[in-house]
């Protein structure tokens, strides 16, 4: 027959204070083990937003952004629109900027998005020539830059006919969760 | 004695809770399954990126697809269907990457990739929000699996708590099996007509 | 923590001390103490012998089941089982599929549907996919054993529409041609000796808990006769 001596009150301590110190640790585990998870998913998310004014530059993941301009065109089933939008960047930082490998997308002020059409329309190319000298985001980044450089881009996207208010979304990957409001 | 009863039922209720707890764990594949969001056929259904309603279910033992003027009969060991709906993206462009039909057992069947070049299919369209638009999808399945199957939509096949459209086809029990679908492709893609002959 | 006798002793009776008596190896380090104060009625430590002959026991039951798992592999590596021969035509259960090798064709004239021309080896098959859900998994179920060289992946081609296979759906039986495009300096073969993998389905795999398919060696020889075709 076994018999186990009595707790002291030292014993009874020591055994509240651990109860009470898996309280404190079992969340620091948890936050421990989810940091790297947790920042690497905010940096994909686009949340905190750089907004410019019309026409005006601003700097942005190593270069200078601005929105040149962007204009409609609507289709013949009357109900969608392409959307051009033609933009600039003056590289500061060639390396950076090569890094951010840019996520372009359209927003119509609202909580909608549009990604960017893979291939320009042939109505686009037609109707502005201009077009061919510039390139999309994406290509732009793979291109050797210098710095000082001035590399004109252009995006189409597909949208309805009926929003005709929007903002063009820049978000570099190194930036995140920055993201650039060009309007 | 009381106490030695006492502790060995409380023993025994513990290896029961135990053997619950270890019997009814949900495995990888359930912690990481999609979301369903559930609905019949006719109905609008909202998930969290997209919204589909199913508009037309048509069966077939074979179909003669047109396209840019040339005719391609295709046959099938079971049967067709021809699922047409209307999908719209809800926030962001999307590609509702896979559609499958679950038969009545729980075997499913992923759309059918022969009919590459058929018109509008969902899951090679790219939906935008705000533009809904008419799209497509083909199954082909054996004849036992039409009645009580559904049709399953998501935006991608290798899903982790990812909505997935769960749709009732609801099909009467004397659905028709038509000999041959006509699909013939329209101006766009995006266009298209179906015939039974 | 059990007391030893002496210690209990420091606040009980010597009777009750005695009756909370636990048979404590540590104990032993206390012998010269409590050896005049209570009379012992057992041993209170265990000889260097005993223990000696513990460990020498233990490990030559160690050491003889690690002997025998080494040579039960050895002796399963050294005799593989033999697979069994299937003719053609006989349906082969891999697992996942259900193979019937048809028949096999040698051609040097291009197919319809392939974009290159050159020797081909085209071997008709009927597959038939018996899980729960379409897969295209059959793309390495049969390997060549007497090939000269290594050769490429086969293509496999849907007979029904003489297009390309992607995936097979369940329970649909269907006529597969799977092609080897077969080096020009080697000889044309005779016969073909295909092996047939096969594949399990496990509810909870050792990694994530999560069902998949899993390779499993392979379970069927067929030969096949080659018919060789002329070129036109």
């Amino acid at each position: 027959m076994t018999a186990l001596p009595p707790l002291t009150p030292r014993d009874r301590r020591l055994r509240w204070l651990s109860l009470a110190a898996l309280i404190v640790l079992l969340p620091a585990a948890i936050g421990v083990r989810s940091y790297g998870g947790v920042t690497g998913w905010r940096a994909e998310q686009d949340l905190d937003p750089v907004t410019t004014e019309p026409g005006k530059t601003v700097s942005y993941g190593g270069a200078e952004w601005r929105l040149e301009g962007l204009y409609q065109l609507r289709q013949d089933d009357r109900k969608s629109a392409i959307i051009l939008a033609e933009f600039e960047a003056k590289i500061a930082d060639p390396a950076a900027f090569a890094a951010g490998m840019c996520r372009i997308k359209l927003s119509d002020r609202g909580d909608k998005r549009w990604l960017p059409q893979f291939l320009t329309p042939y109505a686009v190319r037609k109707a502005r020539p201009s077009i061919d000298e510039r390139v999309t985001c994406g290509s732009a980044t793979i291109k050797p830059l210098k710095a000082g450089e001035t590399v004109k881009m252009a995006e189409t996207f597909l949208a309805p006919v009926d929003v005709t208010k929007f903002d063009l979304i820049v978000s570099a990957a190194n930036v995140r969760p920055a993201y650039l409001v060009l309007r | 004695m009381i106490r030695k009863l006492a502790s060995v039922l409380a023993i025994g209720l513990a290896i029961i809770i135990l053997y619950g707890l270890q019997k009814t764990r949900p495995g990888y594949g359930e912690i990481t399954s999609p979301i369903t969001v559930s609905g019949k056929a006719g109905e609008k259904l909202s998930a969290r990126n997209f919204e589909l309603t199913v508009t037309n279910i048509r069966l077939a033992r074979e179909i003669r697809l047109t396209t840019f003027g040339k005719d391609r009969l295709y046959s099938t060991s079971g049967i067709w269907a021809v699922v047409e709906a209307e999908a719209a993206a809800r926030n962001e462009s999307i590609t509702l990457t896979s559609a499958a039909w679950l038969g009545p057992d729980g075997v499913r069947y992923d759309s059918s990739e022969r009919l590459s070049n058929a018109p509008g299919l969902l899951t090679v369209q790219r939906l935008e929000p705000g533009l809904p638009s008419r799209a497509l999808m083909i199954f082909e399945f054996p004849e036992s699996e039409w009645p009580g199957g559904s049709i399953l939509v998501a935006p991608t096949p290798f899903l982790a708590l990812e909505n997935e459209m769960h749709i009732t086809a609801g099909l009467p029990d004397n659905a028709v099996i038509h000999p041959t679908l006509a699909l013939v492709r329209g101006a766009s893609s995006a266009d298209w007509s179906i015939a039974t002959e | 923590m059990p007391l030893c006798q002496h210690q209990a002793s420091a606040t009980l009776s010597q009777r009750k001390a005695k009756a909370l008596w636990v048979d404590n190896p540590l104990c032993g380090l206390h012998f010269h103490f409590i050896r005049r104060v209570v009379q012992l009625k057992r041993p209170d430590f265990i000889s260097y012998r005993k223990r000696a002959t513990t460990f020498v026991v233990a490990g030559l039951g160690a050491g003889a089941a690690a002997v025998a798992s080494f040579s039960a592999a050895l002796y399963d590596a050294a005799h593989p089982d033999q697979l069994p021969v299937v003719a053609a035509g006989e349906a082969v259960d891999t697992g996942r599929f259900t193979v019937t090798l048809l028949d096999a064709k040698f051609g040097k004239e291009s197919n319809s549907s392939s974009s290159t021309k050159g020797a081909r080896l085209a071997v008709e098959m009927e597959l038939t996919n018996r899980s729960a859900a379409t897969s295209n998994g059959y793309m390495h179920l049969l390997t060549i054993t007497n090939a000269p060289t290594t050769l490429d992946p086969p293509s496999f081609f849907l007979a029904r529409d003489n297009a390309i296979l992607f995936d097979l759906h369940p329970n649909m039986p269907e006529r597969v041609i799977a092609t080897w495009y077969w080096p020009a300096q080697a000889a044309p073969p005779k016969s073909v000796e295909f092996s047939v993998a096969s594949q399990i389905h496990k509810r909870r795999d050792n990694l994530y808990g999560a069902p998949g398919w899993f390779d499993r060696p392979p379970v069927a020889k067929v030969v096949l006769p080659v018919k060789t075709e002329a070129a036109p």
